[in-house]
């Protein structure tokens, strides 16, 4: 087979597998939306502060406007719809759509498959979708997960000093445990560190200091699941769950998600957020067609 | 399950270190191969530049990793850092003329191989730096004015002494450590924690 031939056929794949998705989505209440290209560049920078500048793609206009070409989607989603909602409103959508970021000389495209749901939604009904989309995979999934909220709380009964959390905070994420073990701080504290991020954990087997910090991990019973009180989002704006999915074969994950409700909080709302993506690469990869 | 391996002086001590705590059945010599199997163990070694075993790691290429901390540090990676191996133990540190006093500067000039790591150490003691990234040599930069200090990774200082510089600070240890990325430590959770628990014994 050619080269271009090769190509088309994975483009062509990848098409059905975003047209199946959208439409197992679409059945479960979830409208499908194409989120802006263009978000005016001042307006971004006043809310958001998670991503770089310089990993921006920004664009100047003749009158001086700068914009930014769809720096992420789920920001997009909120300041196109989650802004506007009012009382009791829930939002659900669906997206397959790239977002842009700038890497020294390149420009990539970093295509994205997934859902959020606004307001009073469920964690069953999230985690229900989970599963629906997961059934259509070659290969069993295993999902990490944690609250990271423990582990957030032990760092700040260190140290109020940010550099100092912030340090912490990465030899927690990498699970080295040796930096830990010499690190200045309170015994008890520290071996409760160690052994929170040295071991995974099965749903029955958690600790129960942060077992009370996911009191919905029963939930997850139809899954093969991980817990692992060292995975820590690359943004901090998740509150209470946090998920990375897992087939085997690949390095990295096929889905990331959890809740943000304190996101919606900077989009003049307060109120529930769960959104979840999956790599779009991996999944053209892995979907039975 | 494959182990990525770094070339050079550090990649002799760890070939050592995996015989000795019998975590390869024979001392590896891979002469210019670059990919060797374990016919017993069935591990498989792949010789890598070290700042490229990081790599390897996270693009899943490799299940586990020996590399230093510095580059660790220095790097973003999504990885864990599962063990110290105590091996090709060096300090990172500031280090410039004898006669530059760096700490009262408003903007200290810093030329270094690690960014990352200088940018994060001078923003912890809330002193601004601007970073002169450079590949290599970096001793040479405050010997010509190109910065105020440098950066680096050293382990008896004599490069340093040699070019009429000193060391001002130790801003931290480094070690080799073994990596893994996330997805090769829950699907091959059981040989990861075997390798580990046998390269930590009497460590």
């Amino acid at each position: 087979m050619s080269q271009i031939q090769t190509l088309l056929i994975k483009n062509y794949k990848r098409y059905q597998v975003e047209t199946r998705f959208l439409s197992l989505l679409a059945k479960e209440g979830y409208t499908p939306i194409e989120p802006n290209w263009f978000t005016q560049y001042n307006n971004f920078r006043a809310i958001e502060h998670h991503i770089e500048d310089e990993k921006l793609v920004k664009l100047s206009l003749r009158d001086g406007r700068i914009y930014a070409l769809r720096p992420d989607i789920t920001s997009n989603i909120l300041d196109t719809y989650v802004r506007y909602l009012e009382d009791n409103d829930v939002l659900k959508v669906s997206y397959a759509a790239s977002y842009i970021r700038q890497y020294e000389n390149d420009v990539q495209v970093k295509p994205q498959l997934g859902f959020e749901a606004f307001g009073d939604t469920s964690l069953s009904d999230h985690i229900h979708i989970i599963k629906t989309l997961s059934l259509e995979l070659s290969k069993p999934i295993t999902l990490i997960i944690n609250n990271p909220d423990y582990i957030e709380s032990l760092i700040a009964t260190i140290s109020d000093d940010v550099n100092v959390q912030k340090t912490i905070r990465k030899m927690i994420k990498t699970k080295n445990v040796s930096a830990l073990e010499s690190y200045p701080m309170d015994v008890t504290v520290k071996s409760v560190l160690i052994e929170a991020i040295s071991k995974l954990f099965t749903i029955n087997n958690i600790p129960n200091e942060a077992k009370s910090f996911m009191p919905y991990i029963q939930k997850f019973n139809d899954f093969s699941v991980v817990i692992d009180l060292s995975l820590m989002p690359k943004y901090d704006y998740y509150n209470d769950l946090y998920i990375e999915g897992y087939i085997e074969g690949y390095a990295k994950a096929i889905l990331t998600g959890g809740q943000y409700d304190k996101r919606t909080k900077l989009y003049g709302q307060q109120i529930r957020a769960f959104g979840m993506s999956f790599d779009i690469e991996i999944l053209t990869e892995e979907v039975k067609l | 399950m494959t182990i990525a391996i770094p070339t050079g002086r550090l990649g002799k001590q760890t070939l050592s270190l995996l015989y000795e705590k019998g975590v390869s059945s024979e001392l590896i010599d891979p002469q210019r191969k670059l990919i060797v199997t374990d016919a017993v163990t069935t591990y498989t070694y792949i010789f890598v530049k070290p700042s490229d075993v990081i790599t390897y790691v996270t693009s899943g290429y490799a299940d586990l990793g020996i590399v230093g901390s510095d580059l660790i540090q220095e790097s973003n990676a999504h990885i864990y850092t599962i063990l110290d191996l105590k091996i090709g133990i060096c300090k990172m540190i500031i280090g410039s003329k004898k006669e530059t006093n760096y700490k009262h500067l408003d903007v200290i000039k810093v030329a270094t191989k690690f960014p990352n790591i200088a940018k994060s150490y001078f923003d912890s003691i809330q002193k601004r730096c601007e970073i002169v990234y450079l590949n290599g040599s970096v001793e040479l930069a405050p010997l010509l004015k190109l910065s105020d200090v440098i950066v680096d990774i050293t382990e008896t200082g004599t490069t340093l002494k040699e070019n009429d510089l000193v060391i001002q600070e130790t801003i931290g240890e480094i070690s080799a450590h073994l990596i893994t990325n996330p997805s090769s430590y829950i699907f091959k959770q059981e040989d990861i924690e075997t390798i580990k628990h046998k390269l930590s014994r009497s460590l």
